[in-house]
């Protein structure tokens, strides 16, 4: 396996060993290939299986701010895995552009925290980060679109119809 | 139904015309482990995820990797915008100028124009899921080529992100592929 493997066996362990309470089946003293776990936060746990990312469900998970998560390319701490340590900062000026940059800072959040969603929809944590972000970014665009047009064709902000105007997200110079 | 959203998901800006980095992009857009290949085989295999977790994450993931074959798009047309016909003959362009001009056009690094036998759908979801989550395996090897071919930090900062969303894909599909091995096919 490629990804943070090592990173995530320590974290495996750190919350096996605080959280442990019991084992399920009291008389069965001897370790057998499914042997379960309850552990304080009531998910059982299969000793066997060493890919922690299909428990996280109701873990602490650390997360990133919007800012760091977009120049990291994700929100999620544990699998951030960055190449020879190049990290990256974006940077741009101009009002325009820095308000365009918050909007997708929010944006990139939401998406990253969806994917996350799709897999574990019954985390609220998450989802409640998730509904904070949609809050604040829907604020955001409003605020750029009344002064620079609008992100989605179907947004009107202004008196006059503004979509088609430059400039256009592969233009050079611009965000 | 699919609206645009008038942004790139991380801003690009070159400022440095790079024929070279242009020409090895295009493994990003048209190759066989490019973004647009990405993109179609997760919106062709979500039909049949058996469940709704399923089709959710595929459908999000082939929409953000839409995303991403603009930002190699963008990345290409920023490089070659500037150049004479002289400086794309020496970047052994002409090739490519001679049918395409400058236009953008879904081709490999050596030229050869995309196709979608670099993809599968079996209808399988296991198959299917395993298949993805290589094809995020080796477009991370991809960027990290064309990461170790560039020193220009207007290049290395898009495809530091793409790598990475690369991990975070292969990750979800990993989780889900465990989910339904462990829990069965719904």
């Amino acid at each position: 396996m490629y990804f943070d493997e090592r990173e995530n066996y320590l974290d495996y362990v750190g919350e096996a060993v605080n959280n442990y309470i019991e084992v399920e089946d009291k008389d069965h003293n001897e370790l057998n290939n499914h042997e379960t776990y309850h552990f304080k936060n009531n998910k059982i746990y299969d000793i066997n299986n060493i890919n922690i990312n299909n428990y996280r469900d109701n873990m602490s998970i650390d997360l990133s701010m919007p800012k760091d998560a977009l120049n990291k390319g994700g929100i999620f701490k544990n699998i951030y895995d960055p190449y020879k340590n190049y990290v990256y900062k974006v940077v741009v000026s101009g009002e325009r552009d820095e308000l365009l940059l918050k909007i997708q800072e929010l944006t990139f959040a939401m998406k990253d925290l969806g994917l996350y969603l799709d897999v574990y929809p019954n985390n609220t944590d998450i989802f409640d980060i998730f509904k904070s972000y949609e809050k604040e970014l829907k604020e955001l665009k409003k605020t750029y679109e009344g002064k620079y047009g609008p992100l989605n064709s179907f947004d009107v902000e202004g008196s006059k119809y503004e979509w088609y105007l430059n400039p256009w997200p592969w233009d050079k110079g611009v965000n | 139904m699919f609206k645009y959203e008038k942004m790139l998901e991380y801003p690009i800006n070159i400022r440095k015309k790079d024929l070279r980095m242009a020409k090895l992009l295009m493994a990003q857009l048209g190759g066989p482990d490019s973004e647009l290949a990405a993109s179609l085989r997760y919106f062709c295999q979500r039909y049949t995820m058996p469940d709704a977790k399923g089709k959710a994450l595929l459908t999000d993931i082939a929409t953000e990797e839409f995303g991403h074959v603009e930002m190699i798009q963008t990345m290409i047309y920023q490089l070659t915008k500037d150049a004479s016909l002289k400086e794309l003959k020496d970047a052994g362009l002409d090739n490519y100028f001679v049918q395409h001009k400058k236009g953008i056009y879904p081709v490999d690094a050596s030229g050869v124009p995309f196709t979608v036998s670099y993809f599968q759908s079996t209808g399988d979801p296991i198959v299917d899921l395993q298949e993805d989550m290589a094809a995020e395996e080796k477009a991370r090897a991809t960027y990290e080529n064309l990461m170790d071919l560039t020193d220009d930090s207007d290049l290395l900062a898009p495809l530091s992100f793409l790598r990475q969303r690369e991990i975070v894909h292969f990750n979800r599909f990993k989780e889900l592929h465990d989910d339904y091995k462990k829990n069965g096919l719904k």
